[in-house]
């Protein structure tokens, strides 16, 4: 891989956040000024990218609990611990505590408390199992490898007032100037979704720009099925992703300037917070025969 | 992770490869084939010019600094130049205590001067009631954990955490004094909680090893457990406190050190005299320790590490921020003058 990629990389995502940042500079930016930067998360962008009115409504207030989210939180905790002591006993008990104490998870963690008994025992089998598949299938890594969980990676570009950041599930490898020497793997709960891999491609990003070196290979492991999705590193796959982040980002920083947010309809409008208001919204859900309606924890983790 | 999203499919996208994960072994081959362990204790000649791994840039720069080693120990500021920091911080902590309402106090600390940085009209925060959590832990732990690994107990921190973590709660249950703090509330913990707190500081502990060639150090780092503190003599309400997570001998002598800071998202615009501020509060906090001759900031998030060299200009950035800390601190108690404006006022008049 050609070793100025990285900063290729960079110029090109800092070139088109200073043509739209500095045309019509954002509070906060201007010289001297103790400013905040403009944050770029993995689910920013894709939210801004799928609507721009569903980005803005999910930026402020918590997001509304599911099922689904609740499983993914919970089959997280347990791979932390899997990863971690090699084993888990009491699934739904350890997912719990491990909750209990990260204070970003308490509504969460309270909202589940707060279901009813059936809905809770169904997602208490759902965990059961897909921690029991994981006990199974998931291998035991060499400490020598470094395996740790949840590492936050940022990068801030533009002289600090952008920066892109990320939390990874599980890396491995040590850092080795400019060869790939880490691993990226990013767990699901749920279905295989096109947008899990853009998430990896941010992941393979973020670690190309702070490192100078790209990861050898990221990956998505699907606790459902035990299927490890593998994508090697490709210049391809680092440009792709900086050219989805610096669109991304243009979309961020007209809205921070004040300008009217796009509704482009999708599959998250039925569980977005502007869809009482949104027109566009409503009608993508009827053409679709209402897809506010979800059978049993299969519909939900879909969702 | 979660599991909401748009557009879903049961095959892996073109470009990827999907692996059944029921051979373990074979998954492993496929995610760490390249991963190798960090060398421990390769580095240790001195020798220059060799293409190095980051560990081994990080530490030569540590013990040598920017430069190279054939210019000459630098042996940092004189010890009138320390005396002259001393005494500019006495002074400035003299005024700004006579603003203070009666037992009032103020602790100077990196953290308060990020919070005066990012929020002038809130210095002092929000206040919130402290209660203990894993982030609150994996600094200690994680920092245990490297010495651990350094020792040659261990060969990582996923398999030095356990036994490390044991050995903290026993000797605490033991004693009935706990040497980190959090013993009886970890004891406390469930399985599930406290495995949190493990894996918070394995993560913590493993940017920290990999960040170094431990055996390059020509002596043993000493671990930093506690903060450095300075009251100041003449305005005891006014203290100055920061901490290392570890320090090495400095390649000038005895009577120097070069001290490691690790830190938390990215180096922030004046990191300069933020890591000057952690050198001036250990070289004022001990007279019998020796001086800091060099500071390097880590910023693990990033990746990131800068190096300063401690000079007398660098002593001046510290008093400079500790200036402007108490200032903005000072103004909180006085209802009369608009927060955020009268800080700079007093900055300007002062720095003229």
């Amino acid at each position: 891989m050609d070793p100025e990629l990285a900063v290729r990389l960079r110029s090109s995502i800092e070139r088109g956040f200073e043509r739209t940042d500095t045309a019509n500079p954002r509070p906060g930016t201007e010289e001297g000024s103790t400013g905040s930067p403009l944050v770029v998360t993995k689910d920013r962008l894709t939210r801004v990218l799928a609507c721009e009115a569903h980005d803005v409504a999910s930026e402020f207030g918590e997001r509304r609990p599911t099922v689904a989210m609740a499983c993914g939180v919970l089959v997280d905790a347990l791979f932390r611990q899997l990863v971690t002591v090699g084993a888990i006993n009491d699934p739904m008990a350890d997912g719990m505590d491990a909750l209990a104490c990260d204070d970003q998870q308490r509504p969460l963690l309270r909202w589940i408390e707060s279901l009813p008994s059936a809905v809770r025992r169904e997602l208490e089998v759902e965990v059961v199992r897909q921690a029991e598949a994981l006990v199974a299938r998931w291998p035991k890594l060499d400490a020598r490898w470094l395996p740790r969980t949840q590492e936050t990676m940022r990068c801030a570009l533009s002289g600090g007032s952008l920066l892109l950041t990320a939390r990874v599930d599980l890396a491995i490898g040590s850092p080795a100037g400019k060869e790939a020497s880490i691993a990226i793997v990013e767990v699901k709960a749920g279905k295989r979704r096109a947008e899990h891999r853009a998430d990896l491609h941010f992941y393979a990003l973020v670690e190309t720009l702070r490192r100078g070196a790209p990861p050898f290979v990221v990956a998505t492991y699907y606790t459902r099925t035990g299927e490890l999705d593998v994508d090697p590193m490709t210049e391809e796959l680092l440009v792709g992703a900086a050219r989805r982040t610096r669109a991304a980002v243009g979309a961020l920083v007209g809205l921070a300037q004040g300008a009217s947010p796009r509704r482009t309809p999708n599959g998250l409008c039925g569980a977005c917070a502007a869809l009482p208001e949104c027109d566009p919204g409503f009608a993508y859900l009827e053409s679709r025969g209402n897809g506010l309606e979800v059978a049993g924890l299969d519909g939900l983790l879909e969702r | 992770m979660n599991c909401a999203g748009t557009s879903s499919g049961s095959t892996p996208a073109p470009g990827s490869s999907a692996i059944l994960v029921s051979d373990p072994n074979a998954a492993v081959r496929r995610l760490a084939d390249p991963v190798r362990p960090p060398s421990v204790g390769s580095w240790c000649d001195g020798s220059f010019g060799v293409p190095a791994s980051p560990a081994a840039v990080r530490t030569r720069e540590l013990l040598y600094g920017t430069h190279a080693p054939e210019r000459g120990a630098d042996e940092g500021p004189t010890p009138v130049g320390w005396e002259r920091v001393r005494s500019r911080l006495t002074s400035v902590a003299m005024e700004a205590a006579e603003h203070l309402p009666t037992g009032a106090t103020i602790e100077v600390t990196p953290a308060l001067t990020r919070q005066v940085r990012h929020h002038p009209e809130s210095p002092l925060g929000d206040g919130e009631p402290f209660s203990w959590k894993p982030a609150f832990v994996r600094r200690s732990l994680g920092l245990a954990v490297v010495e651990a690994c350094v020792a040659g107990r261990f060969r990582s921190p996923a398999d030095a955490v356990g036994p490390v973590l044991a050995h903290a709660l026993a000797t605490w249950e033991q004693s009935g004094t706990p040497a980190f703090h959090w013993e009886p509330w970890c004891a406390g913990l469930p399985r599930g909680a406290r495995v949190t707190v493990m894996a918070e500081a394995i993560t913590w502990a493993t940017a920290l090893w990999s960040s170094f060639e431990w055996g390059g150090f020509p002596a043993p780092p000493r671990f930093g457990w506690s903060y450095d503190r300075w009251t100041c003599p003449a305005a005891r309400s006014i203290r100055l406190k920061a901490r290392t997570e570890f320090r090495v001998p400095s390649t000038a002598g005895a009577s120097t050190t070069a001290m490691v800071a690790v830190s938390g998202g990215v180096p922030p615009p004046d990191w300069r005299a933020e890591l000057a501020f952690v050198a001036v509060v250990a070289g004022l906090g001990s007279r019998s320790r020796p001086l800091p001759l060099r500071v390097m900031g880590l910023w693990p998030e990033a990746a990131s590490h800068r190096t300063l060299e401690i000079d007398e200009p660098a002593l001046r950035d510290a008093a400079l921020l500790v200036e402007r800390t108490l200032d903005a601190v000072v103004q909180t108690y006085r209802p009369d003058v608009p927060s955020g404006e009268a800080p700079e006022l007093t900055i300007a008049r002062r720095t003229s």
